[in-house]
């Protein structure tokens, strides 16, 4: 008998579910009959023809420059940047677009794919002609969460200024502005998940080290100026961008280079006595600590954030209870992942204590104690507290996303299946998130054969509400394409 | 048995395994200052979790994602797997089971699921049978999880659906010990406990389980409490961890020697470890073996010495010898001090023990001047037995840490009780242990 199995197991690798490939096509029911005969308890809740909305741009109110807790300085101390004494003078930056049209929607290909073209017309998201054309649309586009849209919106603008598709390696004039369109575009596409774009535009930037990048390279035009015309979230998001295409230890070099010159500059404010403009350039410092810190969490190595955690984020004196709380609190989280539990008890306890004195916990406190009792494998416990955090904020995705996760883990998929599709039912824009999606197909392929079905109806609904997703559609449903 | 095609069962089978869920954030991390030109990266349906605080920009998420691969499975970790049998049909089936054993190269153990899957049920349409599976792994090598349905068909045929998921379990970690014998009964264990896995996990506890007949002291704290290991017991593959423990024999066996050399169990390793979100395991070594005394003849205690004396003092400790074989003796004792320029003390004894018998005893107490500042070595010390005419060098009686005579001294590092034995040699010698599930 014994031998039989291993026989039978030897053409069968592992697989982490039944292939979907096996599935009799008969058993594929209809998305719309999903409730009506071999669903008993779960279904009814969610059918993409009992949906009858669309997706709903925001409204999009523009707000002052700079934010209420923004520090003010003035252009001089933002653009600070000593002009790199070696620059290769020679080489300019000569960036053009990689695409010729604009950027596909997976979203609609897939749709068009397992749907039907017919499916399409219930797409309404932001097109590019929805808005201005200009940065409010921008502007407008990116807090819809159209980022593809904004993608293509800064293309054309970009084409304006002469830095368009096929333009790569052609002398281009670099302008504060033409260089915030380019920032704007690859930080989209990092946000995207668009990673070989992103790193195919960004490579004619390098670092951000070529002369023609600073004011000091147009003496006339700039009235003899100074400092980066490129901002410096450009240079962060290019010191970063390694970290996405997996290589987090040349990001650490780049980062802990763009740390070393922020802290010169903070250090040169300080021997000015101009307190504003080094309290600018210590959260510019503190900014580039934390992608250090993103680093470390990719490479597994928890002493530099432990030392950098302790020794320069937590030291800053003006650190308001609040940002203590949240540090305190991510310090923790990192400290579960690893599974120190003891650790993230004592990193939370501190976070805890920070809180107002005979205030009640709040969403912060549960959603860490929750994540607590799931790393001690107490998932009803962690239920209840997750679910008293939502009494604190209802609707919200990550902590019913948790909730629902929570629920498999402790025997009962129908009711996770069910919470899942109650939270889409609720606010399906908000709560067709990848890993809730995610979540929620594993849910669908685990509970039946029929599984198919469900996802298109997921898609269904992502067609309508969802203007991107930063993974594509076919990892987020677990949908097999079709060659 | 029968095989059937797949796919004309009238319900599914399917498996997942649940190791913990990962932890991850909302996605790539983009930023801007508010006076670039978008203002703000973020879409008003992004605003989740907690927002607005400084820590934002760190990647340590908040959303639990459900495991999207077996992943690995370690000795000593827990196997948990969700079961769930579906009807994939518009009509109820009857008498539906459940079975899942698990099978590894020796054993074949059957895992329990709840009441509703032993005694036959009818399955709705569109109703599930399921429930989470759990087993600690107690074997490495392959495992095959066996799941079975048996159901009747509407014409009232048994039919039988059966799944195999293999799996391999891997050895987490590597334990070498070294044994010290000290002075007295004291014992030194080192453990090294090494990171056999692919990623990092953190050494949650390690501990000397002491057997019946010794204690067990560990030293692996400074004296405010905290482990000496800065960053956690946080093990990267590949990386080592050392511990260390002192051994005593408890009341009983420490008086008599014989009986000492016949407990040579002192205690079990218990090592619980986490790994991704705390998924935990735990292993215990074997037995572990001190090491055995080597045949002797007498033991030399020294009790009361001080640890440190002032410069110019006398430095006077009391020693005890014992007989421990069979035969009476007559001991002539010996200190001898170099007369050199360097040498470290001045005093010497040269003297006559009365008759000892077998397993008697007799103290006596031996002086030094030392002469020299730092650690001072009180050697060698020369028995010989007159009887036999047999001569036992002892190298090393004992040290002392000389000071000057301004140094403040602190009273409560005084050593009462250091015994040697006559053939004390360094014994140690590594040994890689076998663990096992508790």
């Amino acid at each position: 008998m014994s031998n039989k199995i291993s026989e039978y197991f030897a053409n069968d690798p592992p697989s982490f579910f039944d292939e979907l490939a096996n599935k009799p096509k008969s058993k594929d029911l209809p998305a719309e009959g999903g409730s009506s005969s071999n669903n008993t308890c779960s279904g009814t809740n969610m059918m993409s023809n009992t949906f009858t909305g669309f997706f709903q741009p925001p409204e999009f109110v523009e707000t002052p420059e700079t934010g209420e807790d923004a520090i003010k300085v003035t252009d001089e101390v933002r653009n600070l940047w000593e002009l790199p004494r070696e620059s290769e003078s020679g080489k300019l930056i000569m960036p053009g677009i990689h695409l010729q049209n604009d950027l596909a929607d997976p979203i609609s290909v897939a749709v068009t794919q397992h749907l039907g073209e017919a499916e399409l017309s219930y797409r309404k998201i932001l097109r590019v002609d929805d808005v201005t054309q200009d940065e409010r649309g921008l502007r407008t586009l990116i807090h819809a969460g159209c980022y593809r849209t904004a993608v293509n919106l800064t293309g054309r603008l970009l084409t304006i200024y002469g830095q368009g598709y096929g333009r790569s390696g052609q002398p281009a004039k670099h302008s504060p502005h033409s260089l915030q369109l380019w920032f704007t575009r690859l930080a989209l596409l990092a946000k995207l998940g668009e990673f070989e774009l992103l790193n195919a535009e960004a490579e004619p930037f390098g670092q951000l080290r070529s002369a023609d990048v600073f004011y000091d390279f147009y003496p006339e035009m700039y009235n003899g100026k100074s400092g980066s015309i490129a901002c410096f979230s450009f240079r962060l998001l290019l010191a970063e961008l390694p970290i996405y295409l997996g290589k987090p230890h040349i990001a650490l070099d780049r980062l802990s280079e763009l740390h070393v010159t922020s802290r010169e500059i903070k250090e040169h404010y300080n021997s000015l006595r101009n307190k504003t403009a080094e309290e600018f350039w210590q959260r510019r410092c503190e900014r580039v600590l934390h992608s250090i810190i993103n680093c470390g969490l990719m490479m597994k190595k928890f002493g530099m954030i432990d030392d950098i955690m302790e020794g320069t984020l937590l030291k800053r004196s003006n650190l308001s209870k609040e940002d203590q709380r949240s540090l305190y609190s991510a310090w923790g989280r990192i400290y579960l992942q690893i599974g120190d539990i003891f650790g993230a008890e004592q990193k939370f306890a501190v976070s805890r204590r920070l809180r107002e004195i005979n205030s009640s916990p709040d969403l912060r406190d549960l959603v860490d104690k929750g994540l607590i009792a799931v790393a001690k494998n107490d998932f009803p416990e962690a239920y209840v507290i997750f679910q008293k955090a939502l009494h604190l904020d209802s609707g919200n995705t990550m902590i019913l996303n948790n909730m629902g996760v929570c629920l498999l883990y402790a025997g009962k998929l129908k009711d996770a299946i069910n919470l899942y599709e109650r939270a889409i039912n609720l606010n399906p824009q908000k709560s067709l998130n990848e890993s809730l999606l995610v979540n929620l197909s594993t849910l669908y392929e685990l509970e039946s054969n029929n599984s198919k079905a469900k996802k298109y109806n997921l898609l269904r609904l992502i067609n309508r509400y969802k203007p991107d997703l930063n993974i594509s559609i076919e990892i987020c449903l677990k949908l097999q394409t079709i060659n | 048995m029968e095989m059937v095609d797949p796919d004309a069962h009238l319900v599914a089978l399917k498996v997942m395994r649940l190791m913990r869920p990962t932890l991850v954030g909302v996605g790539p991390v983009v930023t801007c200052e508010p006076t670039d030109l978008v203002q703000k990266f973020s879409s008003s349906q992004e605003s989740d979790g907690i927002s607005g605080a400084c820590a934002e920009t760190l990647a340590a998420g908040q959303v639990l994602l459900l495991p999207q691969s077996f992943g690995s499975i370690y000795l000593g970790e827990t196997f948990a797997s969700y079961i769930c049998v579906h009807n994939t049909t518009a009509n109820p089936v009857e008498c539906v089971t459940v079975k899942a054993d698990l099978q590894s190269n020796t054993t074949r153990i059957n895992l329990s699921m709840h009441e509703n899957a032993k005694s036959p049920v009818t399955l709705a349409p569109g109703g599930t049978i399921d429930d989470v599976i759990r087993y600690e792994v107690k074997e490495i090598g392959t495992h095959i999880l066996v799941c079975e349905v048996n159901y009747s068909t509407p014409a009232g045929y048994a039919q039988s659906l059966r799944k195999f998921f293999k799996f391999q379990v891997l050895k987490p970690l590597d334990v070498k010990t070294k044994f010290y014998n000290a002075e007295i009964d004291e014992i030194y264990l080192e453990a090294q406990v090494q990171n056999v896995t692919t990623s990092p996990f953190c050494l949650e506890k390690v501990e000397l389980d002491g057997s019946e007949d010794y204690s067990v002291t560990p030293l692996n704290t400074l004296p405010n409490g905290e482990s000496v290991f800065t960053v956690k017991h946080m093990l990267q593959p590949n990386n080592s961890c050392q511990f260390l423990y002192c051994i005593k024999p408890k009341g009983d066996i420490a008086k008599d020697i014989d009986t000492l050399r016949q407990f040579n169990n002192v205690g079990k390793l218990d090592i619980v470890w986490r790994s991704n979100l705390g998924e935990k395991g735990r292993l215990q070594t074997s037995q572990l073996q001190r090491l055995p005394f080597e045949c002797k003849t007498l033991r030399l205690e020294v009790l009361d010495a001080k640890n440190t004396i002032k410069i110019g003092t006398i430095f006077t400790f009391n020693c005890r010898v014992t007989n421990t074989s069979e035969q009476a003796m007559k001991l002539n004792v010996r200190l001898v001090a170099k007369f050199s320029p360097d040498s470290q003390y001045t005093g010497c004894a040269d003297f006559m023990l009365g008759l000892l018998q077998s397993g008697e005893s007799a103290e006596f107490p031996l002086s030094v001047c030392p002469s020299k500042l730092g650690l001072v070595k009180i050697s060698p010390l020369i028995l010989t037995n007159t009887l036999q005419n047999e001569q036992f060098t002892i190298e090393n009686v004992v040290d002392v840490f000389v000071v000057n005579s301004d140094y403040d001294n602190d009273p409560t590092t005084h050593q009462n009780k250091l015994i040697r034995y006559e053939s004390a040699g360094s014994c140690l010698n590594q040994k890689q242990i076998q663990l096992q599930v508790v």
